[in-house]
């Protein structure tokens, strides 16, 4: 991902989501990296909230989004976001239950 | 989302609208996308090539600026890996309003894999009418070449003087 804003003047920033690493605070996700690029070596934090994952979702959900990741991808993406989507709800159902546990024992 | 970054120096997190009525969405390429904001900076930057997803518009207040986000495929993959990551699930497992949250993100999921499928399907049904429609044309192609071979003999014959004429 590469950014640019009014205030870097002539930088354009990229940062590798794939190096990136997340931690969770109670109301926040928040993502961290690190971006380097000719005379940059700096800290990045993205902080998101629950309006910004919903938000998130329906850019990705957007028909402009989705017919260039077709054109890219074709079917591979779908596959793996499909097996993803199954590990995800089965930890969630693993997590929720501890939580759930957890509260009884409470 | 706050974003913030060493660069910021003293200044607080940049605030950027995640969603689809704060950010403009284009699939171009680095240069194009830039040159709209920055024309006189395009030539000094170092960019990246091929088609990206542009991502732009304004921060929120307090520092209002400018921006352009281009991600890539491999960029899109990796928010998709995030989002699906074991901390995503320990967050949204202690989020206080956890089950309402869960359900719009999974609801939103469906539409996105719903939408995947049918964009996947019909470039699949037009790629292969078009395909069809190449075959029928190479087909009459052959046929109206035979056509003429037939022709050009028959007249080829019918001047030959050695051939017994009528």
């Amino acid at each position: 991902m590469w950014l640019w804003s009014k205030g870097l003047g002539r930088l354009l920033l990229p940062m590798e989501l794939g190096k990136a690493s997340v931690h969770v605070e109670p109301e926040k996700l928040i993502i961290k990296g690190r971006i380097v690029a000719p005379k940059v070596n700096w800290d990045y934090a993205a902080s998101m909230y629950e309006e910004d994952l919903k938000g998130f979702m329906g850019i990705l959900s957007d028909p402009v989004v989705i017919h260039y990741l077709v054109r890219k991808e074709g079917i591979r993406l779908l596959v793996g976001l499909m097996g993803s989507a199954v590990r995800f709800f089965l930890l969630y159902l693993k997590e929720g239950s501890k939580e759930w546990i957890i509260g009884r024992k409470a | 989302m706050d974003y913030w970054s060493q660069g910021l120096g003293r200044r607080s997190a940049l605030s950027i609208g995640c969603t689809r009525e704060e950010a403009n969405l284009t699939i171009q390429d680095a240069r194009t996308a830039l040159s709209r904001v920055v024309p006189s900076l395009v030539a000094r930057l170092d960019l990246p090539e091929g088609e990206k997803l542009v991502l732009s518009g304004e921060t929120r207040p307090p520092i209002v600026w400018r921006y352009v986000t281009l991600l890539g495929v491999e960029d899109l993959r990796s928010i998709l890996r995030l989002a699906m990551s074991p901390e995503a699930v320990t967050f949204l497992t202690r989020f206080p309003g956890r089950k309402k949250l869960f359900l719009k993100l999974g609801f939103l999921m469906g539409i996105f894999l719903t939408r995947y499928l049918g964009v996947w399907i019909a470039q699949k049904l037009k790629l292969g009418f078009k395909e069809i429609r190449v075959r029928q044309g190479r087909n009459e192609g052959v046929d109206l070449k035979e056509k003429e071979i037939e022709t050009q003999e028959k007249v080829e014959i019918s001047a030959d003087p050695s051939f017994p004429q009528r």
